[in-house]
């Protein structure tokens, strides 16, 4: 069984709710805790959204490509370079690396202008929609 | 990226359970999925989110002393 079944039946099994109550958290919660022992070499900011997509996705409020797509972006390693683009681990704001600083830190700039730092594994490579 | 798979042998219910207990107050206590198709989560606030976090770092702490504990009774047994 891969992971992603794992996930497909946890939701299955919540649907068909077996319990008289508490049937949403029981099932997020195996799922939630699965994806951090699994994920358990990930950054920490980076296991918690995955942990979220799984959970929200087995709660029935994501869909499965949603938290697939979710879940790849946050594992995926990338390279940020100056002129890569990038977008936060929630997607609310998108832009474009300026600098690489000595520390590792990233310099970047949102498509509204600002000029941020941040840590390499706070941003996840934005996905060429075209 | 490495995944642990490791680390699930050491997983037990009782650290599911305490995620479950803990959140459940964001879930819906009746049985909506299955009647609607759409499930409920409520959002996190920023205390849960930082709760969350510390809690899978210290899940994984657990999970590797067990499994170093676990590695030295393998040890000795030899």
């Amino acid at each position: 069984m891969t992971l992603a079944e794992a996930f497909d039946t946890l939701r299955e099994f919540h649907k068909k709710a077996p319990f008289l109550f508490f049937n949403g958290n029981t099932f997020a919660a195996i799922g939630r805790e699965l994806s951090y022992v699994i994920f358990g070499d990930i950054p920490m900011s980076r296991k918690r959204e995955v942990g979220s997509a799984v959970g929200h996705y087995i709660a029935g409020v994501l869909d499965r490509e949603a938290m697939a797509q979710i879940v790849e972006d946050l594992c995926a390693g990338a390279e940020l370079v100056p002129g890569t683009h990038v977008k936060t681990l929630r997607g609310s704001a998108h832009g474009v690396v300026v600098q690489v600083l000595d520390d590792g830190r990233i310099v970047w700039r949102t498509d509204g202008g600002t000029e941020l730092t941040a840590l390499p594994e706070t941003l996840t490579l934005e996905r060429n929609t075209d | 990226m490495k995944l642990r798979l490791d680390l699930l042998k050491h997983l037990t219910t009782e650290d599911v359970m305490e995620e479950a207990v803990a959140t459940v107050h964001r879930f819906k206590s009746e049985p909506l999925f299955s009647k609607t198709g759409t499930g409920s989560l409520s959002s996190a606030s920023t205390e849960e989110r930082a709760r969350e976090e510390a809690h899978s770092m210290e899940l994984i702490q657990r999970l590797e002393r067990r499994a170093r504990q676990s590695g030295l009774q393998g040890t000795k047994a030899k």
